[in-house]
């Protein structure tokens, strides 16, 4: 059926080419425009023009559940083997059943009214619905591969028009009457929704779009670098030139999705995606277009963070106890979300407060939420954001390492002894993943918290002790701190640390760095007693650093009987040969008018200087 | 300074004999670390007061492990209040057969340090340096080493039987009695049994708790423990400690 030839007025624009046609017109400012005019906004509110609502998928047994959040019970329950993600339309349900179906329910009671058929050979992308239901499927002969686009009606499952594209198509998105499809990773394409005719077409000239999403006061489309809004700007095709928006995170650690990719067959039902994504909701703002409240909202698993979308800075974060989220949707006033045990819950935007919740019983794996504007309040006090945070770092779930270390991340950006002391234990605490671990140890150097010194001396008292089964971690960590907050009082406890055979060799050179920055006359003893401790020792012979820090540190804060000492220690045969070699050169760089004349022989006893220990 | 020290003091020494301490250590700090270890032990072996503060000196300026653990070894058995601070560092020294020569060459000394130094290397990782510290308190009859000595046993460590038999008094005995089904029976009934061989240990009404919690334990260490009790005490057959002892090894007879 091609029944966009039998309209006139679409040609009258300038459309004459049929839809997906390789020749068609792109990045017509015209074409934009009046395709913008010629169609109507689209109602706030939910989609199906009720209640607001959250569609539940079940697994045993298969059901589709219908329920009324406005007014907090189920409102329908059918058996349905659900096999896409749902769409709503105007008084119904949409979705894949089965393999080879596409199936309609009534929005009111989620009866069956018709079921249309797919090919078996047709891969499903997608599905959208507004006053009609439109899916996308695609075909491949060899290395052709061919796509379609179909609107169907809801009362019959009438085939209403079928455009087919040489290519691939992404999964489509509805709204006032239009019809947008990402086209060959590169286009989107805008078609009339009552006759499938191409009205205008989008390409971007920077990168792909894998996505199109309607919402009521526009379509948003994009990759993952973010998100551009559908207006005539588009027409540049640029993302300079486009009304395009990005959100800055706490961390780059959480790789994060704006929507799923559409062009992906497997993105067609409830994945991952649904657990480890950005929530969002956007507007045009000025002459380009804006995170609503300036805010962007990370879920990953069963947590929750909102952040200020320019600056990354985290507002705030919710940990959702014990169960999975399966999925979750920004309905402008609340992040929506229901759990794998069947727990649908609401957090205020603002404050992440926990506003409603509700438990069903049912053990849900896919959520799809028409929940536009839904604001059941403000919920309570929120816990503290850095107490949150700590709640999702000393989460015992192996999984969370990348949200731990994006929580990690997202304290560095908020003051207080509160969040410098969960970042120390972090360092401290046996178990933690190294990633966290490492990420903690950064942050507690660059943050630089001076007034929480007495804090890192308390960590550096303590030693590895057999009897108290106490191992101690992150020492390396304390004596970088001490050091960069000039905690000269932590000397004596880095020294004794020093001379600790428990601590690690690695951990020793930031300690030998750490006592030399912090310098005074009680940071020379250490220095000597390490380096004649171990100057023999060949065991040091893999990795000398700490003992060539050593060295330097005492040239740099001893007097002549240090500097006696080390020419002492430069020139004794057994002096492993790094460090011999290192010694002699700094010696000859510090003081090149006192270069070290080679000793003369003299009895053992009389040729050296002040020793271990005194 | 050290070394001045040490001028004069070989300086009044007796010339042969200060040659042949300058010889050795010369050998000692050969590059030949065979040599250097065989120079190492005849200085060790060399009682002399020379000697002794030549290996101090030697151990001070730092020498290859093996040569410091010769050299550790003369310093056992000299009591040598000068070593201590030399001993205390070598105590905490990476390498745990320098540390376990340490903790016994400081044993030997009445400093103030060497007490700390002891208990603190009841709490070292590795396992010989621990026994050789628990040793070195048994000997020196340290009381104020139960408590820890104690820890070590519940942390499975065998080397605090016989620490605890030697300085163990009625609180060791009721802290004992707590690790019932925490250790091993038999390592329980071994230190109790050997508590019990202590002619001053007691009084009796404290022996007979302590013959009452091996009574609790299973196996032959158990049994072997009581009926080494009953032997021992032949001669106080009324001893209610003994007459306890003895219905156990009835009962357990008869088990």
């Amino acid at each position: 059926m091609r029944l966009w030839l039998l309209v006139p007025s679409l040609a009258a624009l300038g459309c004459v080419e049929p839809p997906f046609s390789l020749h068609a017109r792109d990045n017509s400012v015209e074409d934009i425009q009046r395709t913008l005019a010629t169609y109507g906004a689209s109602e706030k509110g939910p989609r199906g023009g009720g209640h607001a609502m959250a569609y539940l998928v079940t697994a045993a047994p298969k059901h589709l559940v219908a329920y009324d959040l406005t007014d907090g019970k189920i409102a329908w329950d059918v058996e349905a083997n659900v096999t896409s993600r749902l769409a709503v339309g105007r008084g119904f349900v949409a979705h894949r059943q089965g393999p080879t179906e596409v199936a309609i329910r009534n929005g009111a009671d989620g009866a069956l009214r018709c079921t249309a058929r797919i090919k078996a050979e047709e891969k499903f992308l997608g599905l959208t619905a507004e006053d009609r239901l439109y899916y996308v499927v695609q075909s491949s002969s060899g290395t052709t591969r061919t796509s379609y686009a179909v609107a169907i009606s809801p009362d019959g499952c009438g085939e209403v028009w079928r455009d087919e594209a040489s290519g691939s198509l992404g999964a489509p998105a509805a709204r006032g009457g239009m019809v947008a499809v990402p086209y060959a990773y590169q286009n989107l394409v805008l078609l009339d929704g009552k006759s499938g005719a191409e009205v205008a077409r989008v390409r971007a000239t920077d990168e792909s779009i894998t996505f199109v999403r309607a919402e009521a006061d526009g379509f948003y489309y994009g990759a993952n670098s973010g998100i551009y809004l559908l207006d005539v700007k588009s027409a540049t095709g640029s993302k300079k030139g486009s009304s395009f928006t990005a959100a800055k995170m706490a961390s780059q650690q959480i790789r994060s999705f704006y929507f799923y990719d559409s062009y992906q067959h497997a993105q067609a039902d409830y994945t991952a995606f649904d657990r480890n994504r950005l929530l969002w909701r956007a507007e045009p703002k000025g002459e380009s277009v804006a995170f609503r409240d300036g805010a962007a909202f990370l879920h990953s698993y069963r947590f929750f963070f909102a952040f200020d979308a320019d600056s990354g800075a985290i507002r705030w974060a919710y940990a959702h106890p014990r169960v999975d989220v399966v999925g979750s949707d920004d309905s402008g006033a609340s992040i929506v979300y229901a759990t794998a045990d069947g727990q649908l819950c609401a957090i205020d935007a603002r404050s992440g407060g926990l506003a409603w919740s509700k438990k069903t019983g049912l053990k849900v794996t896919g959520v799809t939420f028409d929940a536009d504007g839904f604001a059941p309040g403000t919920g309570g006090q929120p816990p503290s954001v850095a107490q949150t945070l700590a709640t999702i770092i000393w989460d015992p779930d192996a999984r969370f390492t990348a949200v731990k270390v994006f929580a990690v991340d997202a304290m560095t950006k908020v003051p207080g002894r509160e969040v410098t002391e969960v970042l120390v234990k972090v360092v401290l605490k046996e178990g933690m993943a190294p990633a966290v671990v490492a990420r903690a140890a950064e942050a507690l150097v660059t943050r630089q918290d001076a007034d929480s010194a007495p804090l890192y001396r308390e960590a550096l008292a303590l030693h590895y002790d057999y009897l108290a089964d106490r191992r101690v971690r992150g020492v390396d960590t304390l004596a970088r701190v001490s050091a960069v907050v000039s905690d000269r009082e932590s000397s004596a406890l880095l020294a004794r640390h020093l001379a600790d055979p428990a601590t690690p060799l690695a951990a020793m050179k930031e300690i030998v760095k750490s006592i030399v920055s912090l310098g005074g006359p009680e940071a020379v003893k250490p220095l000597r007693d390490l380096v004649l401790a171990y100057r023999c020792d060949p065991s040091f012979n893999s990795d000398p650093q700490a003992l060539q820090l050593a060295v330097d540190g005492l040239l740099r804060l001893g007097g002549p009987e240090e500097r006696r000492l080390l020419v002492f220690v430069a020139e004794e045969k057994r002096t492993l040969p790094s460090l011999g070699a290192f010694l002699r050169k700094i010696l000859v760089e510090s003081a090149p008018r006192l270069v070290p004349k080679v000793a003369p022989k003299a009895k053992p006893g009389e040729d050296q200087p002040d020793t271990l220990g005194k | 300074m050290r070394w001045l020290l040490l001028v004069l003091v070989t300086g009044g020494a007796p010339r042969a004999y200060a040659d042949e301490v300058d010889a050795l250590r010369r050998e000692i700090r050969n590059s030949n670390e065979g040599k250097a270890i065989e120079a190492a032990t005849k200085l060790a072996e060399d009682v002399t007061p020379g000697a002794c503060e030549a290996i101090l000196d030697e151990l001070a300026i730092g020498a290859p492990p093996k040569v410091s653990a010769a050299l550790l070894a003369g310093l056992s058995g000299r009591k040598e209040p000068r070593a201590t601070e030399v001993l205390v560092l070598y105590a905490r020294n990476r390498n745990p057969e320098l540390r376990k020569k340490a903790v016994v060459a400081i044993a030997e000394l009445t400093d103030p340090r060497v007490v700390p130094t002891l208990i603190g290397a009841l709490s070292d990782s590795v396992e010989e340096v621990r026994a050789a510290a628990a040793r070195a308190l048994a000997k020196r009859k340290e009381t104020s080493a139960e408590e820890p000595l104690v820890k070590l046993l519940a942390h499975r460590d065998a080397a605090a039987v016989d620490a605890i038999a030697a300085i163990g008094g009625p609180s060791s005995a009721r802290r004992l009695g707590e690790l019932v089904g925490q250790i091993p029976d038999s390592l329980l009934a071994a230190t109790l049994g050997e508590l019990l061989k202590r002619p001053d240990f007691g009084p009796d009404p404290i022996r007979l708790e302590v013959v009452k919690a091996i009574s609790k334990l299973a196996g032959a260490e158990a049994t072997a423990a009581l009926t080494e009790y009953v032997q021992a005490t032949e001669k106080e057959k009324t001893r209610p400690s003994r007459v306890e002892a003895k219905k156990a090894i009835e009962q357990r007879g008869t088990n």
